[in-house]
């Protein structure tokens, strides 16, 4: 089962996807400090 | 079947570039990452740089993962005739998670189950955004060799390719690397003809079990006596020898191009005599 198949379709689904990635990065980076 | 090949080959803009940056955002997300290790590395606080510097590595191994595991995977979409790859993209996210945690656990001494859950999040989010690997095998229906055989037999001369091309690197005459170059490239575009459509792969094994394997010996044999000085002779033999193989590539991908428009004849033959009748 391919949720998004790298060529756009489930364009939601890689968006929300994307999101969650940049989130938790984010968070990581974030509250790691300096 | 072999009518969807015809378009099939046609090769997508989209997917060049989908192929040449896959993974391309989590290396991105390595340059904060990086900063923020050199940060803890000059504030003097050599602990939290060496979880950070572990955590950089995890996600640098996430990165490679699954720019891996979407390549494999989009190769396997190419593919008419493909073994499940190895879920890259699994361990990719599976890193990416880990990392996360260790960054926000360890690091960060956030709690427990805040961190796993954003570590959950993340690798939620990188199958989201690439994808789940495929776990099938995809074989055609209408093949009629052992499956076991086919994949076998594009799997070597894959191998063997990748020999010819690491080895041609190490061939000192610039004319000579060219023509391997350009017999590389043509055996490349058959072998990927082949697996879009592996229909002609009974009449293509000579192709690629002699020809690809003969080529990787002649160049292994060549590199061990360039050490000791080629003669022109030698060279000359070396270069014809190198065009006729192009040549013989180039003949073997036209014959799969004639069989595809024979069968195109064949499909729009038996569609107007149906409309007739």
């Amino acid at each position: 089962m391919t949720i998004y198949n790298g060529r756009g379709e489930y364009m939601v689904v890689a968006i929300f996807g994307f999101v969650f990635i940049l989130y938790s990065f984010g968070w990581a980076i974030w509250v790691a400090g300096v | 079947m072999r009518g969807d090949s015809v378009s099939g080959g046609v090769k997508r803009i989209g997917d060049i570039v989908k192929k040449k940056s896959a993974g391309m955002l989590l290396y991105l997300l390595l340059i904060p990452m990086f900063i923020s290790v050199v940060i803890s590395l000059f504030s003097g606080d050599y602990g939290k740089f060496l979880y950070k510097l572990a955590a950089f590595a995890i996600f640098y191994l996430s990165a490679l993962a699954i720019s891996r595991g979407v390549r494999y995977g989009i190769e396997y979409e190419e593919s008419e005739i493909a073994k499940a790859p190895v879920p890259y993209r699994l361990a990719g996210a599976v890193l990416f998670g880990i990392g996360i945690f260790t960054m926000g656990f360890i690091v960060g001494r956030e709690s427990i189950l805040v961190s796993i859950f954003v570590s959950l999040l993340g690798m939620a989010g990188v199958f989201m955004f690439y994808g789940v690997d495929p776990t099938e095998d995809k074989l055609p229906d209408d093949i009629d060799m052992d499956p076991d055989i086919v994949f076998k037999s594009l799997e070597e001369a894959r191998d063997a390719l990748e020999m010819v091309k690491i080895h041609g690197r190490e061939i000192g005459d610039m004319t000579l690397r060219r023509a391997v170059d350009s017999a590389v490239e043509r055996a490349e575009k058959v072998l990927k003809a082949i697996g879009e459509d592996p229909g002609g792969i009974r009449a293509a094994r000579k192709f690629l079990v002699v020809y690809i394997d003969g080529v990787e010996k002649v160049i292994q044999k060549y590199i061990v006596v360039q050490s000791h000085g080629i003669d022109d002779e030698t060279r000359e033999r070396m270069l014809s020898l190198l065009d006729e193989v192009s040549g013989r590539f180039e003949k073997e991908m036209k014959r799969l191009e004639e069989e595809d428009r024979f069968s195109l004849d064949v499909e729009i033959d038996t569609l107007r005599e149906q409309i007739v009748n």
